[in-house]
């Protein structure tokens, strides 16, 4: 690995007869020493381990007589070479030779080969003392391509050449006997005098646990974020695409109704209409159309129907689920509810829809295809089980996530009104009381209350959702009781409208309360809704095409 | 659109042979059945008695499929009136999600009476004057009375 340093230390080796090695550093008040880093250039790495420093005795190689001469002028003769080693143990080496050129450093490559080089230290002789040039440097070649890197077995390394003649001069001085170098005495004193005392090398190398460069950094960074946001991308989707099946799922089983959810205008195609059956209207009895006051007011007369009398003292509620699942006797409406003209009997063709509402294919059928798959009377949907009217997309998944959530918070003891029939009241009290699995829309309706409720609504021709009129046109005492129920009470000639009835409509007034309230639910639902929808800016929505439902 | 023109016709002749109480309705321009123009009076007993309130009823082409919009001409204090020119009213079945088709316009102008009858601050659209008909029935009263007298006693 690449060097950072180079430390020069004097050794006292002793004991070498033992043919076991103890070295011991002498205190650098007493003898050479050297430290230096970023100093040093790395030519070749072969050999070496990342975070490991190098270390050996320092010598200088001796070359074959004859090959490189010249390098000798920078070598003093006493220098230190192998000779002047401990020759029976096997020691650590760090070669130290100028780099005079080619020829020269090949020799010395070739020269270290049979010795235990741990390192090679060169030096360019020209008494620099600034880092050496960089191993790209064509100093360095030895016009072999770099192949004497790879076929040596230690790393190179270069050192300004300033410190390479010194190094070279102490290696001169200590090589000879313990007397013979510098504070010798003292240091015979302390050491054997058999011992060696000898420079040693240590060039310190990289850390392995540095710090990658910052644009490696910046990458394996920006790697991990997108990494994280490919597999969150990935599991949202994943995940959106499962609530998007199962809303579908829900859907098509009818236990959500889209639209009756207000979270997607549906329409109903021309194929799913002609599904629902057409027939000439065989109305009830004409004595009922005689009446015009009665023909306008929708379904009052339907309670005339012989069926339906003959179970008049019953709840109405069991008159009618009789009068429904009666196959023969279908649900008579004197009117079209949509351009209010009587069907007539034997002529009118009438559209049934699923509800078992009757209206003139002419008005029911525009109705359908452009504005609405709710049927106009009880906002029941007409679309089959089964049938997924429109492609289910993540902003209806959130929709309805929504819808539920804000379901749930509607507290269940909001205003109730004591005349229980109202559904919808019902259905949210169910709704917020079991996790708002249920809707408010009519298929569960259908399922959850009397169908007279219907009838008797449809009877004041006003909306279930919709206050009441102050005195319904040809209702009031007739069909709520002292209780609140509604009940099957016998057609009477509807009072004359300019009859005031106070009492009437202080005892419809809860009623108005009641649907007000729901109608706030709705309206703080929608109101959710459109401000959500608001609030989603343009990098909101870009967020959320990455992260489906997140944002 | 003959279904809706007939069908209108027929509400407006119900509307004007058995009008509801307290109700003159008539059309704005002859030829154009599509604007009325409705004269209610305050129900009796009430803090609009004596007033007589001009609305306009627009009804839409596409009526009955979508609900016909009232606003009040004359100016009225009341909590669920907008307290502007337009005079707005806010009634959960003109409302485009609540409306159904055989809603009809008769019982429209029954409702909007029976909401100056009693008034529903929970739904307001005139906030301020909700709180005051919560908090001081007495000033609100006097306020929508002297409103009546100033803007809806004249013909």
């Amino acid at each position: 690995m690449t060097a950072t340093g180079l430390q020069i230390l004097t050794l006292d080796l002793h004991d070498i007869n033992s043919g076991d090695l103890h070295f011991q550093e002498i205190n650098e008040t007493l003898a050479y020493s050297y430290a230096e880093v970023n100093k040093i250039r790395t030519l070749s790495t072969t050999g070496t381990t990342a975070g490991n420093d190098i270390d050996g005795l320092l010598y200088t190689p001796t070359l074959p007589a004859g090959v490189c001469d010249q390098a000798a002028q920078y070598i003093p003769r006493n220098a230190t070479h192998t000779y002047d080693l401990p020759q029976k143990v096997e020691l650590h080496l760090m070669a130290l030779a100028p780099w005079i050129d080619a020829n020269c450093t090949l020799a010395y490559l070739q020269a270290v080969r049979t010795q235990n080089v741990y390192a090679f230290l060169f030096y360019l002789p020209d008494n620099g003392t600034s880092i050496p040039p960089a191993a790209n440097d064509a100093v360095w070649s030895l016009k072999d391509g770099g192949r004497w890197k790879r076929s040596s077995y230690f790393p190179v390394y270069a050192i300004p050449g300033m410190v390479g003649q010194t190094l070279m001069t102490q290696l001169s001085i200590y090589s000879g006997n313990v007397t013979g170098v510098p504070n010798g005495h003292e240091l015979a004193n302390l050491y054997s005098p058999s011992d060696y005392i000898r420079l040693a090398g240590e060039v310190n190398t990289e850390r392995v646990n540095r710090l990658p460069s910052l644009w490696v950094f910046l990458l394996i960074v920006l790697g991990i974020v997108l990494f994280i946001i490919a597999s969150t991308s990935f599991s949202m989707h994943w995940i959106q695409r499962r609530r998007r099946d199962r809303l579908r799922r829900r859907v098509v089983t009818g236990e959500v109704d889209l639209e009756a959810l207000g979270i997607r205008k549906l329409k109903v195609p021309q194929e799913v209409l002609d599904q629902m059956p057409i027939y000439h209207y065989t109305g009830p009895p004409s004595k009922e159309i005689e009446s015009p006051s009665l023909a306008h007011i929708g379904m009052v007369e339907t309670r005339n129907v012989p069926s339906a009398q003959q179970s008049l003292a019953s709840p109405v509620s069991d008159t009618f689920s009789q009068s429904q699942t009666s196959t023969t006797q279908h649900f008579l409406q004197p009117t079209c509810a949509i351009c209010l003209d009587d069907f007539i009997s034997n002529n009118s063709m009438v559209r049934e829809l699923p509800c078992r509402h009757i209206f003139h294919p002419e008005c029911i059928d525009p109705f359908m295809r452009e504005n609405s798959s709710l049927c106009p009377m009880c906002k029941k949907t007409v679309l089959p089980k089964g049938y997924c009217p429109a492609n289910i997309t993540n902003v209806m998944v959130r929709r309805e996530h929504m819808v539920r959530r804000l379901r749930d918070r509607v507290p269940a003891e909001e205003q109730l009104p004591q005349e229980g029939s109202l559904p919808r009241v019902r259905d949210a009290v169910r709704t917020a009381v079991t996790g708002g699995r249920r809707v408010f829309s009519a298929p569960v309706r259908s399922s959850s209350r009397p169908v007279d409720v219907e009838l008797q609504d449809t009877a004041t021709g006003m909306p279930l959702s919709a206050p009441r009129p102050a005195s319904a046109h040809g209702t009031p005492t007739a069909t709520v009781t002292g209780d609140g129920r509604p009940c099957a009470a016998s057609p009477e000639p509807p009072p004359p409208p300019e009859d005031p009835n106070e009492a009437e409509n202080r005892r419809d007034y809860p009623r108005q309360r009641a649907s007000a309230v729901i109608d706030s639910q709705q309206a703080v639902v929608d109101n959710a809704i459109q401000a959500e929808d608001a609030r989603r800016s343009r990098w909101r929505k870009a967020v959320g095409r990455v992260w489906p439902g997140l944002a | 659109m003959s279904n809706n023109q007939k069908r209108i016709g027929k509400e407006f002749q119900e509307c004007t042979q058995t009008p509801p109480k307290g109700c003159t309705v008539k059309l704005v321009d002859e030829s154009n059945l599509l604007k009325w123009e409705i004269i209610m009076d305050g129900p009796e007993g009430s803090i609009y008695e004596g007033g007589h309130f001009k609305l306009l009823l627009t009804l839409p082409n596409d009526y009955p499929f979508k609900p016909p919009v009232l606003n009040f001409q004359t100016k009225v204090y009341h909590p669920n009136i907008t307290n502007d020119e337009k005079g707005s009213m806010c009634l959960g079945m003109l409302r485009a999600d609540e409306w159904k088709p055989p809603n009809k316009i008769i019982n429209v102008l029954k409702m909007a009476r029976g909401l100056l009858e009693a008034p529903n601050p929970d739904d307001a659209v005139e906030t301020s004057i909700a709180e005051q008909y919560k908090n001081d029935r007495k000033g609100f009263e006097k306020t929508a009375k002297d409103w009546t007298k100033k803007y809806a006693s004249g013909k």
